[in-house]
């Protein structure tokens, strides 16, 4: 018994001296030096600032005074009881809330409808597509025009509806008498109106996406279905396209969120957070309290309020797709 | 529990055709086998007859009736994929069940959540439940029901895609290689599975393989395709003894057929290698002549082949000689039985000969002509030819 211990217990020590490294052990070793440069600049340029960002905002620091003050807690408290920061938060979740969904789902149903086309498939991608590429703030010109209260194509064209059956429709006819919308001049409307104008801007970007993920569908698998006696679109819809899509879902419902949670430049240029604040979101808060009246602390805290969202959502979305989401 | 008939289907891809006007017909409850080399047509035809492909013309008739334009899910047939097509995101259970599901359950049961709570859809379920476990029994992967297809083998989703569409009891199977994956043993096991099933249900099957030894095992009839077209369909042993195109004689059969090239001269006498054969086409003028292994059988004068003995392979029931011949470019292979052993060795000199019977002539076109034992069997010159090569050898 204890020769074979001992046997055992030297035998393995003796041959690890001898024994070459392990390959895996190598290239581990390798990665990790070629990693190291990668790793460095995400510190300096990423895990550094965002640090500095969170000091920040436990301080009343603007640029250019010499003294600076710890004020703890104050920034956020002033986040979550002002009534403004409040309004801030409804107007970012809601933008979210319309705008992915929709966006989603739009991309979806044109990349499925312009997968069904035998002819045009290329016209119709790039007239989607179109709006992604172009820059959104010369778009946002083009719609400050084109919803102008009284000279904009939107309310001519509504106008033109009066006296028709379309007035059969109660909000049509309070409208004819009363006067069409103001869109980003009316604090009802404001924000649907940048909404709008969101999903019309990103759908484009989704429906590339999805267009992408559907030619990863095997085509096989539908003929499949057929010899299984899945005869309807939408029985085939659910039993493979669908499910087939779910990593394409998952990481554009991510995107989408991730760049509708960033949404500025429209805000900026239409409507600069207003009327009463009914569009002021969250990187235009930043922004204007940051950058345009130099309360730095204040901004570094919804800065961080900001990352804490981003990063909820990462959460969520590893989660899910170690759960459900099928991959190959 | 149908008969299937194609008639001149022609299939084109673009400019490539790949059927060139296959008629072909099945018996109720017949085990045809297709076989061919890769690229000949073979799944196309079978899609086809899915109605996952539409034909550039000709008609395909199920049960008597056409079917063409007939959605593939309105054709009664299952069908195992070449490449499986198992569904990625469900189990190896959900992938069985599948078929059943959509042709039993309604849409509402179908439905999620709230397709369970209908009335009939729990007895419905758990039907569907023992007929899969069934069904994963008699495959061996019973065991496997809740992987997905992604953590199985290759031949343990062959088996799957098997078990999908054993499980409804269609009116005809279409296989489409359905056991190219799986090891030696569990095909033999599923070779006699399949064609018990065939006995069993008396459904229809048509089965594409590469492999001519299962289509020789297995099938009432063998349909032997070459590039879009079917040169012979017939039963294993008439492809077998009487292959009419010299492609199916050196398709069918392992090992392969030898093949001498021969001359015919005006007076219809056959040589191999400007000597006499003994043999005379009565029909057209040969060009090869096909021998089985099998067939041929040691003389002592007399020969239609003399060569030298290569190699020797002895696989204990039989011995397979070699043989290095003279006018034959490929070697010669000569089936023997084990008696032989030990009395042959490398290096020695065999003389072969066949009954006529058992040779098949081909014509220049490669189509089979008739062979018959010349009159005046073998003359002086014959032998003495014969020997000089003997010894040249
Ligand atoms: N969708 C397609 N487009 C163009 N050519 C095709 C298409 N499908 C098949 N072919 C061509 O048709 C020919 C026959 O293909 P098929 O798949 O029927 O061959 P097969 O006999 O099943 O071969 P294998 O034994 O290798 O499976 C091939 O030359 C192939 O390249
Ligand atoms: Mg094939």
């Amino acid at each position: 018994m204890s020769d074979l211990a001992s046997l055992t217990n030297s035998g393995p020590k003796q041959q690890r001296i001898a024994r070459p490294e392990r390959p895996e052990r190598r290239q581990a070793r390798a990665g990790m030096v070629l990693f190291a440069p990668a790793l460095v600049l995400l510190i300096l340029i990423l895990i550094v600032p965002v640090g500095v960002a969170a000091l920040l905002s436990f301080t009343d620091y603007t640029l250019g005074r010499p003294s600076i003050d710890w004020v703890g807690l104050r920034n956020y408290i002033d986040i979550f009881t002002g009534s403004s920061y409040r309004k801030m938060i409804v107007a970012t979740v809601l933008y979210v809330a319309l705008v992915v969904p929709a966006s989603v789902f739009l991309g979806l149903g044109a990349a499925l409808l312009i997968r069904s086309l035998n002819v045009g498939q290329s016209f119709y991608k790039t007239v989607y597509f179109l709006p992604v590429m172009a820059s959104l703030l010369a778009m946002a010109i083009v719609w400050e025009f084109a919803l102008h209260p009284t000279l904009g194509i939107v309310n001519r064209t509504l106008a033109m509806g009066c006296g028709t059956p379309l007035e059969l429709w109660s909000w049509f006819a309070r409208s004819c008498v009363d006067g069409f919308p103001l869109w980003l001049g009316d604090r009802d409307y404001a924000l649907y109106t940048l909404a709008f104008i969101g999903i019309w801007q990103s759908f484009g970007f989704n429906m590339v996406l999805y267009l992408a993920g559907l030619t990863s569908v095997p085509t096989e698998l539908y003929g499949a279905a057929a010899m299984d006696g899945v005869k309807r679109g939408w029985e085939r819809f659910r039993l493979i396209t669908w499910p087939m899509l779910g990593p394409t879902t998952v990481f554009v419902v991510t995107i989408t969120m991730i760049r509708s949670f960033q949404v500025f430049d429209t805000v900026e240029a239409l409507t600069h957070g207003g009327p009463a604040k009914s569009t002021y979101v969250m990187i235009y808060a930043i922004y204007e309290k940051g950058i345009a009246q130099n309360l730095v602390g204040l901004g570094a805290a919804i800065t961080i309020l900001f990352l804490a969202f981003v990063m909820l959502i990462s959460v969520a979305q590893r989660r899910f797709v170690e759960r459900k989401v099928h991959y190959q | 529990m149908a008969t299937i008939q194609f008639r001149d289907i022609r299939k084109s891809f673009g400019d490539t055709d790949v059927l060139k006007g296959v008629g072909l017909d099945i018996a109720d409850g017949e085990f045809l086998s297709l076989v061919g080399p890769s690229g000949c047509g073979k799944s196309t035809l079978l899609r086809i007859l899915a109605g996952l492909e539409s034909q550039t013309s000709g008609s395909v008739r199920i049960g008597g009736t056409p079917v063409d334009g007939l959605h593939a899910a309105d054709r009664d047939l299952a069908m195992v994929f070449q490449s499986y097509a198992l569904y990625p995101h469900l189990s190896v259970a959900e992938n069985i069940a599948v078929p059943l599901t959509m042709r039993r359950l309604s849409n509402a049961q179908r439905l999620p959540l709230i397709g369970r709570a209908l009335p009939g859809s729990r007895t419905t379920r758990a039907a569907i439940g023992t007929t899969v476990r069934e069904a994963a029994e008699m495959l061996d992967i019973a065991h496997l029901l809740d992987r997905k297809p992604g953590q199985l083998s290759g031949g343990q989703r062959q088996r799957v895609a098997l078990g999908r569409a054993l499980v409804r009891d269609p009116s005809a199977f279409l296989l489409d290689e359905p056991l190219s994956n799986l090891d030696a043993k569990m095909r033999v096991h599923m070779r006699a599975e399949i064609a018990q099933l065939n006995r069993k249900l008396g459904a229809t099957f048509v089965y594409v393989t590469h492999d001519q030894a299962e289509a020789m095992t297995m099938s009432d009839r063998i349909a032997v395709m070459m590039e879009g077209e079917l040169l012979q369909v017939g039963t294993p042993d008439a492809l077998y003894d009487h292959p009419e195109d010299i492609r199916v004689a050196q398709f069918i059969g392992s090992p392969a057929i030898n093949i001498l090239p021969v001359d015919t001269d005006a007076s219809g006498t056959i040589r191999l290698c400007d000597m006499a054969t003994g043999l005379r086409a009565s029909g057209p003028p040969i060009e090869h002549l096909g021998v089985r292994p099998e067939a041929f059988v040691p003389c002592e004068e007399g020969e239609l082949v003399v060569g030298r003995v290569r190699m020797i392979e002895n696989l204990g029931s039989d011995l397979f000689v070699h043989l290095d011949a003279a006018g034959v470019p490929m070697p010669v292979t000569v089936r023997l039985p084990s008696s032989a052993r030990g009395r042959i060795k490398v290096r020695d000199v065999m003389r072969l000969t066949a009954t006529p019977a058992r040779i098949c002539g081909f014509d220049s076109a490669g189509k089979a002509a008739p062979v018959s034992a010349h009159d005046k069997a073998h003359d002086k010159a014959h032998d003495t030819a014969h020997d000089k090569v003997a010894r040249h050898v």
